[in-house]
């Protein structure tokens, strides 16, 4: 194990940032996705409840792993198949594409639980007072119930974090893809292994203490 | 149509699924009136109120206020509710903003008022309503009554011309139901035009300017608060009446 | 697949216990090798009954992969048959995937690993014993079949593919820094050569027969630039317990004479020619 942090140690820990490097613009994206798709949910409007809902349906019933070899090879066979010839998409692109898609379907169903935990009457104050709905949700609703949502999203913001490691099978030169090849050149797996887990878990661990912290400074505020 | 009536109501009908909750029923309101809704509980009083400002989508008839039809698509509701003020049975006081948050922030957000013109008016009504020490305290940190009299304040921030009140009281411990009946007394005394859903006979008495008694979806009786309270003529009316004097 | 489930757990097990043996490993000395390894091989030598757990990869055309009939053929299967034959011992072959494999000599699951693996000096110094080597493959690139790349120089800013732990993998690594391109690692070798034809890699390295076989057998869009083959690096089966010794001497015995029987050139004509 030592032979290998020595010769591989610093290549172990870019890959570690490449990992944070696609979890954290899989989690911007995914926040964004799971905002738009977790108020399609929650409006007064069957066809936007329908879309929301098939969004979440169709993502959370494609295996992470699917989607991203769906995603890195099905998107640009289509595009070039269109005439782009020259399209490439590269496998950080897939790979925020594929995990924020994934993680935002789980994003929306936090959001739209979130949304629906906070009592009607707030969003019909704010409505009475001749603020639009967009505004009440914004202003009135949604700080409420970002409250109740923060566990879960933490919680999610893990999970996407471990999920990268799917990501290796598209040949992202993430921690887990990296540990692979580590493991393969010196024939040593358990010992590779080992080191990417407690990489992963030291850098999650910090993470989520950092999170706590966030989410107690919030509470605090009332 | 006169130009004093301020709520014009024809026809209205509201379902939810098969249950029909309000079965044609037309009333007027005139500017400064103040009209109390009576009726056992289920018989449609806060469905009405609520479809006045399509808080619910009533499912057939009119509604005019101030010259604008609620039931056409083409109302702008947004402007139209900014002068009917609403106050709800649980207050619903928004708990992550402050007491002078909650009644800023409508006149802001809809570009009536500068934050300092709002905060202005802000402290002239949390002082009507006797709350100006409450002014950076969260809703959970007020009791019952404060709680529904900072509603009041929050809006009468719109400056709105009709008020409408859902069972103000209800929420609230005998000794608070005083102090809020008080403010909304005295917004009367200053010529709101107010509809009012209460429990409260005593203040329907000495108050309204109208009763409107409704059961099972429809007005059954109205008049001044001498004919209905005093001397009901219906069946209805009466039974009600005895049971709640 | 009751196999499979057993090495899993192995793992995980061995992973529990890794963070204490790391260090007698990293010395490439198991703890009880100085004293067993005499009587290991004569207890080998006494118990002709003994059946040899052999791992594999899964899919490494032409050495190891299911057929059109679904039976496990390739050049690894049938040279361990021959020769399992010619010094009449036992041995069960299981598939489970290259990593998989390499983990399960490791932690003892599996006796010997036969996954076309190269012999390298890192994986020696890890610990791992060689049988002398079966095959000397030479690596080579393959480039999209429109594609106008016909040197190393042509790849120059551009991305590759290789697949974890091949000889093909260390000979783009020894060529990366000279030509300036970049390498992505993929698992298996379906998914790399996709790569190459969606044209996101421009080219892929790997063991020239595997790459001409597999071309051939799949009609896939890519073709193999002459010239450019490695020196080559040959392949040996591996243990990792110095107990098997034995039988790592009997697969070179049986090695030796299966070449000189022609049985070798047989199996390799088969496959390749």
């Amino acid at each position: 194990m030592l032979r290998i942090i020595q010769t591989y140690g610093t290549m172990m820990v870019a890959a570690m940032g490449q990992t944070l490097l696609l979890a954290l613009l899989s989690l911007f994206f995914a926040c964004l996705l799971g905002l738009f798709f977790g108020l399609l949910s929650t409006v007064r409007n069957r066809a936007c409840n329908i879309i929301g809902a098939i969004y979440v349906d169709a993502i959370r019933g494609w295996p992470l792993i699917v989607l991203a070899y769906f995603v890195y090879f099905g998107i640009p066979m289509m595009i070039q198949g269109m005439g782009f010839k020259s399209f490439r998409m590269d496998s950080l692109q897939a790979g925020v594409i594929a995990l924020s898609l994934n993680c935002g379907a789980y994003m929306a169903e936090i959001i739209r639980a979130g949304i629906q935990s906070v009592d009607k009457g707030q969003m019909e104050a704010a409505r009475s007072l001749g603020l639009s709905y967009g505004k009440s949700m914004f202003r009135v609703v949604l700080p409420q119930a970002i409250r109740t949502m923060i566990p879960s999203i933490i919680n999610q913001f893990i999970i996407t974090l471990k999920d990268t490691s799917i990501l290796s099978v598209i040949g992202f030169p993430e921690l887990t893809n990296t540990a692979k090849n580590v493991s393969a050149i010196f024939g040593l797996p358990m010992q590779a292994w080992l080191l990417c887990g407690l990489m992963y878990m030291v850098v999650i661990i910090i993470l989520s203490k950092l999170s706590k912290n966030i989410e107690r400074r919030i509470n605090r505020g009332r | 149509m006169a130009d004093n009536i301020k709520i014009h109501v024809s026809n209205l009908v509201k379902r939810f699924g098969n249950l029909e909750v309000l079965k044609d029923i037309s009333m007027d309101v005139r500017e400064g009136e103040v009209v109390v809704l009576l009726g056992p509980s289920g018989s449609g009083k806060s469905t009405f109120l609520r479809c006045l400002n399509r808080l619910e989508n009533p499912s057939g008839g009119q509604i005019v206020i101030d010259g604008h039809d609620m039931t056409d698509k083409h109302t702008d509701l947004n402007k139209v509710r900014e002068n009917i003020g609403m106050v709800f049975q649980h207050f619903n006081l928004f708990n992550h903003l402050t007491v002078m948050q909650n009644l800023t922030l409508a006149p802001i957000e809809t570009k009536k008022a500068t934050r300092a013109e709002a905060e202005s008016t802000g402290r002239k009504y949390l002082e009507k309503v006797g709350l100006l020490d409450k002014a950076d305290a969260y809703p959970s940190q007020l009791s019952g009554g404060q709680k529904q009299r900072v509603a009041i304040a929050r809006a009468l921030c719109m400056h709105p011309d009709i008020m409408l009140f859902d069972e103000p009281t209800s929420a609230l411990d005998p000794e608070m139901v005083g102090e809020v009946l008080s403010v909304m007394q005295q917004l009367a005394r200053d010529g709101m035009t107010m509809v009012v859903v209460t429990h409260e006979i005593g203040f329907a008495r000495e108050v309204a300017s109208r009763v409107v008694f409704m059961d099972g979806g429809y007005i059954v009786e109205e008049g001044t608060p001498e004919e209905v309270i005093l001397n009901p003529k219906e069946p209805r009316t009466i039974d009600f009446l005895s049971k709640v004097l | 697949m009751k196999k499979l489930l057993a090495s899993l757990m192995a793992l995980g097990l061995a992973l529990s216990m890794a963070a204490c043996s790391t260090t007698s490993s990293d010395a490439s000395e198991p703890a009880s090798s100085g004293s067993s390894a005499a009587s290991g091989e004569s207890a080998a030598a006494a118990d002709p009954d003994k059946v040899w757990l052999i791992a594999t990869d899964t899919v490494f055309v032409p050495f190891e992969y299911t057929d059109e009939n679904g039976d496990f053929v390739g050049i690894d299967v049938d040279i361990l048959a021959a020769i399992a034959e010619d010094q009449g011992f036992k041995y069960e072959l299981n598939s489970i995937g290259w990593d998989g494999a390499v983990a399960a000599v490791q932690t003892g699951q599996a006796d010997a690993i036969i996954a076309g693996a190269s012999i390298t000096d890192e994986r020696k110094e890890s610990g791992w014993i060689f049988s002398d080597g079966y095959y000397n493959a030479t690596q080579t690139i393959a480039v999209a079949e429109d594609s106008t790349i016909t040197s190393f120089e042509d790849l120059r800013g551009t991305s590759v593919a290789v697949k974890n732990g091949t000889a093909g993998a260390d000979y783009a690594e020894s060529l990366k820094d000279e030509y300036g391109f970049t390498i992505t690692y993929f698992d298996d070798s379906p998914t790399m050569y996709q790569d190459v034809i969606i044209g996101n890699s421009s080219a892929c390295f790997e063991d020239t027969p595997v790459m001409i076989s597999y071309i051939k057998q799949k009609g896939i869009a890519l073709k193999v630039p002459e010239g450019l083959e490695s020196e080559g690096a040959p392949y040996g089966l591996a243990i990792m317990n110095e107990d098997n010794q034995a039988f790592l001497d009997m697969f070179n015995a049986g090695l030796a004479n299966i070449q000189a029987n022609g049985t070798y050139d047989a199996i390799i004509e088969k496959y390749l020619g």
